[in-house]
């Protein structure tokens, strides 16, 4: 059955694995998979986490989603509003735990960019832009990107753009904190002396060597490389509660 | 009893600001942004305008294919559930409009700044990031204190902030629920405060809850009565998000032609915002309505 779980629902329950329970943990705008993955998280395994949405609402009961990460209705009966400002302070107080971010491209020491490709003063695409990026990558203690397309064009030698901070780009006192990456291939880390990507698990039915192939720069297994854990069917059940629409494939097109 | 500051839409939007004004909008990320507001802005050819937002959606790329636009500062400008936006990324790859580039916490910090009336704000991040690079307006300091390196934030102040909100009396005292993202530091921050409201009520429902004011009247220029002004963005309990609006504008801001085509029968040729409803239709509008309500508990403010 293990090959039977389909990719974006691997993401999910991947990125909710990264959530403790009591942890502190915000997601940002064009954002499915985290939204899922936190409210996966908060049903399963980490019933008191404290759930702060983008979209401002704490602990909000979130029957579905919708296709804007920031629905009003992701709000309903929530204990409080929590502007994302004072989200952003919870975060240089050092009690904001697990953030979500997105990436257009990403390099071995984890810089991303999501505000250009090709040169900031002659575009060849210019970007949505970084929004929470640059500002919780450094300071968060556990950031999870989640990329979509595992290619040597999203997984890159240097990004173009430094956006959020890798480990070469941060201050000592940031670089214990950490950065998983999971893609629709594996899920990757920085646990090494270097501070540079490497495999940490990969997704049934794909390799290690897939992932070498489909990657810029040169990235290594982890000692202990291993499979992605699957979620059992009762995990995939509630997913498919909570994103009745496919919502969460509409990134992989 | 204050004089009404109740106007037009028509005459809000030219009387307070003017060609080359810098104007906040969409301080609430998705939710209770002022499209109504936005396209006056459109119908009146108003140039040269630096926009000031964190998470806008698809206003900002209407502004600057409407050519309003020579700056835009923000977080993050797109079309929320389809990504990019095409007027914004035309303008930006051809080099007709400028960016700042912020996150959304230094947009929050210079907005906060211009409430304070200080110059900068300090932050412990950021730090490492090219928007230093690109943005002029981020600088490294030594805390005087610590003697830890901060980023120092420089206060944005607009010349006008346009907010849409559910009531509001005629003296511009504002009632606003939901999530207001940093609408209350932008109606802090700018010169001018314009208020587009779902709904003008007595002040007396206002005076019923005043913990619930974003921005008290003495602050306000003026008061637009524009119900479903915040179409197709949310506004809670009122309508919900239409996203077929976002994914049909995706399609028709594909190119400068098929953007004219939309910005002609959406806002040019639209008298005004009867004539809008009925472009947008009964039918759509029944189902974007709210049916599922959720009332607060009235609070007891006897003393």
């Amino acid at each position: 059955m293990t090959d039977k779980i389909a990719t974006p629902d691997l993401m999910v329950y991947a990125m909710a694995s990264e959530i403790e329970n009591f942890n502190t943990v915000l997601h940002g705008v064009s954002s499915p998979l985290p939204v899922l993955g936190m409210s996966v998280a908060r049903r399963t395994h980490a019933p008191d986490m404290a759930y702060i949405s983008g979209a401002e609402g704490v602990d909000s009961e979130i029957d579905r989603i919708y296709p804007s990460s920031f629905d009003p209705r992701l709000n309903r009966n929530a204990v409080a509003y929590f502007g994302l400002h004072e989200a952003f302070d919870l975060a240089q107080r050092g009690e904001l735990n697990v953030m979500f971010l997105g990436a257009a491209q990403i390099d071995r020491f984890g810089n991303t960019n999501l505000s250009v490709i090709g040169k900031i003063d002659n575009p060849k695409v210019q970007l949505p832009g970084g929004a929470a990026s640059a500002f919780l990558m450094p300071i968060t203690p556990k950031v999870v990107i989640w990329a979509t397309r595992h290619t040597f064009r999203v997984f890159v030698e240097a990004v173009d753009f430094v956006t959020g901070q890798g480990y070469n780009n941060r201050s000592e006192g940031c670089k214990k904190n950490k950065i998983v990456v999971v893609s629709n291939l594996g899920v990757m880390n920085f646990e090494n002396p270097g501070r540079t990507m490497q495999i940490q698990s990969v997704h049934p039915g794909h390799t290690v060597d897939e992932i070498k192939e489909n990657t810029g720069f040169d990235i290594l297994a982890a000692p202990d490389v291993g499979e992605t854990p699957v979620p059992d069917q009762d995990i995939v059940d509630l997913i498919d509660r909570i994103d009745p629409d496919g919502i969460r494939r509409s990134e992989f097109h | 009893m204050p004089a009404s500051k109740l106007f037009t839409m028509f005459e809000a939007i030219s009387r307070f600001v003017q060609n080359g004004s810098a104007v906040a909008l969409g301080t609430a990320q998705e939710t209770l942004i002022p499209f109504a507001a936005g396209h006056e802005l459109i119908r009146q050819r108003k140039r040269d305008l630096t926009l000031i937002g964190t998470i806008s959606d698809i206003l900002f790329d209407q502004l600057i294919g409407g050519g309003c636009v020579r700056k835009v500062q923000a977080a993050w400008v797109g079309n929320v559930i389809t990504g990019s936006s095409y007027n914004f990324r035309r303008a930006i790859e051809n080099g007709n409009t400028e960016i700042e580039d912020h996150s959304n916490l230094t947009m929050s910090m210079s907005l906060r700044a211009a409430a304070m009336g200080v110059p900068f704000m300090p932050a412990r991040t950021a730090l490492g990031s090219d928007l230093f690079k690109s943005n002029a307006r981020l600088k490294t300091i030594t805390c005087p204190f610590t003697g830890d390196t901060l980023t120092a934030v420089a206060a944005i102040r607009p010349d006008v902030t346009i907010i849409h909100t559910q009531r509001a009396d005629e003296q511009g005292n504002a009632h606003m629920w939901g999530n207001m993202g940093i609408t209350r530091e932008a109606c802090l921050a700018g010169e001018y405060v314009i208020i587009i409201a779902e709904e003008i009520v007595p002040t007396d429902t206002i005076r019923s809850d005043p913990n619930r004011v974003v921005i008290p009247g003495f602050r306000v220029c003026a008061v637009v009565h524009a119900p479903w002004g915040g179409h197709p963005s949310p506004v809670p309990g009122c309508y919900n998000r239409d996203h077929q609006s976002f994914i049909d504008y995706r399609t028709a801001s594909r190119t400068p032609e098929s953007f004219a085509d939309w910005k002609a029968f959406w806002i040019d040729n639209v008298k005004d915002r009867v004539d809008y409803l009925n472009r947008v239709g009964k039918n759509r509008m029944d189902r974007l309505k709210i049916k599922h309500h959720l009332r607060s508990a009235p609070a007891d403010f006897g003393c």
